[in-house]
């Protein structure tokens, strides 16, 4: 297991030389002699600079697929589901600036036919399908902010685009005038059989955690898990091996924590600090929950990259990058995974099938100013299954990328990536919307 | 020479041959020990020639017989100061048990590791920084807010209660307290510790919390009055740490600078910000992003000479920075050289042509001139390239009102309800035109949205409620 921060300690011949003995006591009198006696001062020889950190990789080569750019997109989500049923892995996205949800149908292997599932949603961040009515269709949930920049007023809502089964969608509002929704997630939560949500309400200066319990066909009632603003995402999963689903989500804002709620049944829960930061520009920016180290618990991963503060303009920070959250029987233990200026959007997926789950992450705003810096948009940490993560660079280009997926998205059956673009400051340039990361054929 | 002499003479310079050699064992004791910690140098390739030189020379005196541990020091301090946090790191190990008594580079550690939040070691470092210099206030807040992260309360309690013996009412230290009051369902524990934040620091702390307990405990209006006060405060800032702060002294890294001079500004040190941040431009000229920063801090110093000359360089060095031209252009209109202004922003123009800024800020000019046509013109332009802000809707919408367009105002005003639903001027406005138009159930709606909208004045509330009595005879 790679310590949690990457420093070896002293070797033993630091603290031996500070208690040397007698001889050499007297050999160190001894030179001291000669060298004061010829005015020489001994000096250690100036270390050569670090290389590189990280690898390149040409493993992908992107291909947008979609629509053309027309302004400089604000892709703030995309997820990966086989909408339709037919086998082929399908991509959903959220464009925020123009309030729509669109769906990419893989129509066949790596071919993309761009569709709008529904418009007029208010600033959609957050795009999630599940099948809430038991029907056998997937459905579409959406989580808005009606407002991506930063605004403290109650204007979030929960979307749910019902499916009639040949992928014809109708939007119920299941809750509106809260704060700003930033993710939805569905699970059956109080054990009724139907399907509940768990929601991630960033707000602003007021904001929450909260699960929307099943009341009826299109009907919640919003219960508080958490009052902090700030709140990125949401994961759902089974973290105690009790079989009841549990709650964990990441806070940002001056919070930088990650908090759990413990699932104790009948739709009470009980909560937990799991990690936090005392670092008020940590820059949390995105979780996931993944069971890295394969031990069969569910574990957590999340990236710390928001730049955006006191400056200009938005930038990087030092400790920018990723991390687990490693589930064992006495709790969660904090690792890091790697340093990336800018990190969102982390993933877990075994990239070169070596049976050890790598971690990914796309990066966004790490560099405004200088377009010569070589600024990273998409990394790769490969795990040497020893949960050592090497940092690989997968991309530099698009930039500002804020939310990547994983699947099949080329009928090869190994995974591929695709990624969207959220642009924001000029110079727009090396844009894209959606691109989808195939793999490259091999030499 | 006598005998005696000569023997004094001789155990003295036995004495000076002993001690220099005891200096010189010492010394290059000291020196090895220091080799062993130096880290590698870090990739300086894309870092500004000055900060590169000054951390191979603080590199070259930790390397020296004379003087390394003070070398090391300084090597630490300008790793940190300028984000070199991993080589920091490695300098304050080495420092820590070289100094083992000085509690510097224990908290100093301690905020790089809990800042890439390694929450457990940096804790361990605040333990024993609070037992070698008690006093330091921002270690014994930094122990209790890392002990709350922890989900050790009574301990961060006892920290927190540590640091309001240094320093009463302590802000951070009674918002620490009302935090894990909060935690532990304390409510009305929690209350005056809050109140007092709020009160002590103009709501730049506590804002947050005491509007969800306020909530909780069902005082809405005073829940109300706080969130009206603002579309979104963020106010929140650091606890003062001179230790860590006085690092800024050693920062000759631009984007760094930029950020603390932001954080400074922002907490009213104009002057310091400026300093920082004309620190930056020295380092880096060309960098349009602190030089904008200083652009518009000097603005707002007043130092208009300063800020042209900054903001022109801005659309030198970046001319598809639209902010460049529009705050270069509103200065110009601010200092009476209309023509200049106008220029200006015709020829950001011409660079951004996609700029909705620069768009909304020329319909703004037609306008102001009589030339209604082509400011309608210019709002739509704006609106197109940007329709997610409220903006050019609202101003669209009062010129059409204006020139008794009513339809086309009010559509106006519900597109700027869609780029923002909370807007209270459309909010009111639209619910006034239901009002006097006699529709009932559109005005008992949009009387309701703006109910929730604490942003409207309550003397708007009342008008409107009034309004409703009068037209439909009964109370909405």
């Amino acid at each position: 297991m790679r310590p949690s921060f990457p420093f070896q300690p002293f070797s033993a011949s630091v603290i031996r030389s500070a208690n040397a003995g007698p001889a050499g006591r007297v050999f160190a009198l001894l030179a001291a002699t000669v060298v004061l006696s010829t005015g020489c001062e001994r000096r250690n020889p100036m270390p050569t600079a670090k290389p590189a950190a990280a690898a390149v990789s040409t493993l992908f080569s992107p291909q947008s697929v979609g629509g053309a750019i027309g302004r400089p997109p604000w892709i703030a989500h995309l997820t990966a589901a086989d909408l339709d049923r037919d086998g082929r892995m399908d991509l959903l996205f959220c464009e925020a600036q123009d309030n729509e949800v669109r769906w990419l149908r893989q129509t066949a292997p790596g071919v993309f036919e761009e569709r709008l599932l529904a418009k007029d949603l208010k600033a959609p961040v957050h795009v999630e399908a599940a099948d809430m009515d038991g029907d056998g269709d997937l459905d579409v949930l959406v989580g808005s902010m009606s407002v991506v920049f930063p605004d403290n007023d109650r204007i979030g809502t929960v979307f749910i685009l019902e499916n009639d089964g040949h992928q014809n969608f109708t939007p119920h509002v299941v809750l509106e005038n809260t704060s700003r929704v930033t993710d939805v997630r569905a699970a059956d939560l109080n054990g009724d059989g139907r399907m509940d949500l768990a929601l991630a309400q960033f707000g602003y200066d007021q904001g929450e955690v909260s699960w929307l319990e099943r009341t009826g066909p299109w009907q919640f009632t919003r219960h508080v898990l958490l009052e902090l603003s700030g709140a990125i995402n949401v994961g759902i999963a089974d973290f105690n091996g009790d079989y009841k689903p549990d709650i964990v989500a990441l806070i940002s804002q001056q919070w930088e924590e990650v908090h759990y709620f413990q699932n104790q049944g009948d739709g009470r829960f009980s909560s937990q600090r799991l990690w936090g930061s005392t670092n008020e520009d940590y820059g949390s920016s995105g979780l996931i929950v993944s069971d890295l180290n394969r031990d069969s618990r569910p574990d957590v991963v999340f990236t710390n990259g928001d730049g955006f503060g006191p400056a200009a303009t938005p930038g990087p920070r030092p400790w920018h990058g990723v991390q687990w959250l490693e589930n064992t029987s006495g709790g969660f233990r904090y690792h890091r995974i790697g340093n990336l200026p800018g990190a969102y959007s982390p993933q877990a997926v075994d990239l070169d099938g070596d049976g050890a789950i790598d971690v990914v992450t796309v990066a966004a705003y790490a560099d405004w100013n200088n377009r010569n810096r070589d600024v990273i948009s998409l990394m790769w940490f490969r795990n040497d299954g020893h949960m050592n993560f090497e940092p690989i660079i997968l991309a530099r280009t698009p930039k500002d990328l804020i939310t990547l997926t994983v699947g099949d998205f080329d009928g090869t059956g190994r995974p591929s990536l695709a990624t969207g673009g959220f642009y924001i400051y000029p110079p727009f340039d090396a844009l894209s919307r959606i691109t989808v990361w195939r793999r490259s054929p091999s030499p | 020479m006598s005998r005696r002499a000569k023997l004094i003479a001789l155990a003295c310079a036995a004495l000076v041959l002993a001690g220099s050699g005891l200096g010189w064992w010492w010394t290059a004791g000291n020196q090895a020990r220091v080799a062993e910690i130096l880290p590698a140098l870090p990739d300086l390739t894309q870092a500004p020639a000055v900060l590169r030189d000054r951390v191979v020379q603080a590199d070259a005196r930790a390397r020296r017989q004379i003087g390394a541990i003070k070398g090391l020091a300084e090597l630490a301090r300008v790793y940190h100061a300028n984000g070199f946090l991993e080589e920091a790191s490695r300098c304050y190990t080495g420092l820590e048990q070289l100094q083992p008594d000085e509690p510097r580079w224990l908290h100093l550690h301690a905020t790089i590791l809990a800042g890439y939040g390694d929450i457990e070691p940096a804790l361990a470092r605040w333990q024993k920084v609070r037992t070698l210099a008690p006093d330091y206030l921002a270690a014994q807040l930094r122990s209790g807010d890392s002990l709350l992260k922890a989900n050790r309360p009574r301990e961060a309690a006892a920290a927190y209660e540590a640091a309001l013996k240094l320093e009463p009412n302590n802000p951070y230290a009674l918002l620490g307290l009302a935090r894990l009051d909060v935690e532990a369902q304390r409510w009305e524990q929690a209350r005056p510790r809050l109140e007092k934040v709020v009160s002590q620091t103009n709501y730049t702390l506590g804002y947050d919390l005491i509007v969800s307990l306020y909530e909780r405990l069902g005082l809405n209006q005073r829940a109300t009055e706080i969130r009206s006060m603002a579309k979104a405060s963020g106010a929140y800032r650091d606890p003062v740490d001179p230790w860590l702060d006085a690092l800024i002294d050693d920062c000759l890294e631009p984007y760094r600078l930029s950020l603390a001079a932001g954080t400074i500004a922002r907490n009213g040190d104009q002057a310091t910000a400026r300093r920082l941040l004309e620190r930056a431009v020295e380092v880096a000229p060309e960098d349009v992003s602190v030089i904008f920063q200083l652009a518009t801090l000097l603005v707002a110093q007043g130092d208009q000479a300063g800020a042209f000359w900054h903001l022109r360089r801005c659309t030198e060095l970046a001319p598809y920075f639209s902010d460049g031209w529009a705050h270069l252009s509103a200065l110009q209109a601010a200092l009476g050289d209309t023509a200049a202004s106008e220029r200006t922003l015709a020829e950001g123009l011409r660079r951004c042509p996609q700029s909705p800024g620069l768009h909304l800020q020329y319909a703004r000019n037609l306008q102001r001139a009589g030339n209604l046509g082509e400011a309608v013109a210019e709002f739509q332009n704006s609106i197109r390239l940007r329709p997610n802000e409220p903006d050019a809707f609202l101003e669209l919408g009062e010129l059409y009102l204006r020139q008794g367009r009513t339809s086309e105002g009010l559509a106006e005003m519900e597109r700027a309800l869609v780029a923002e639903p909370g807007n209270p001027t459309a909010l009111g406005l639209l619910a006034m035109n239901a009002i006097m138009g006699g529709n009932e159930d559109e005005a008992r709606r949009r009387l309701a949205a703006a109910r929730i909208q604490p942003r409207i004045p309550r003397e708007q509330m009342q008008q409107l409620t009034g309004a409703f009595h009068k037209k439909f005879g009964h109370a909405p």
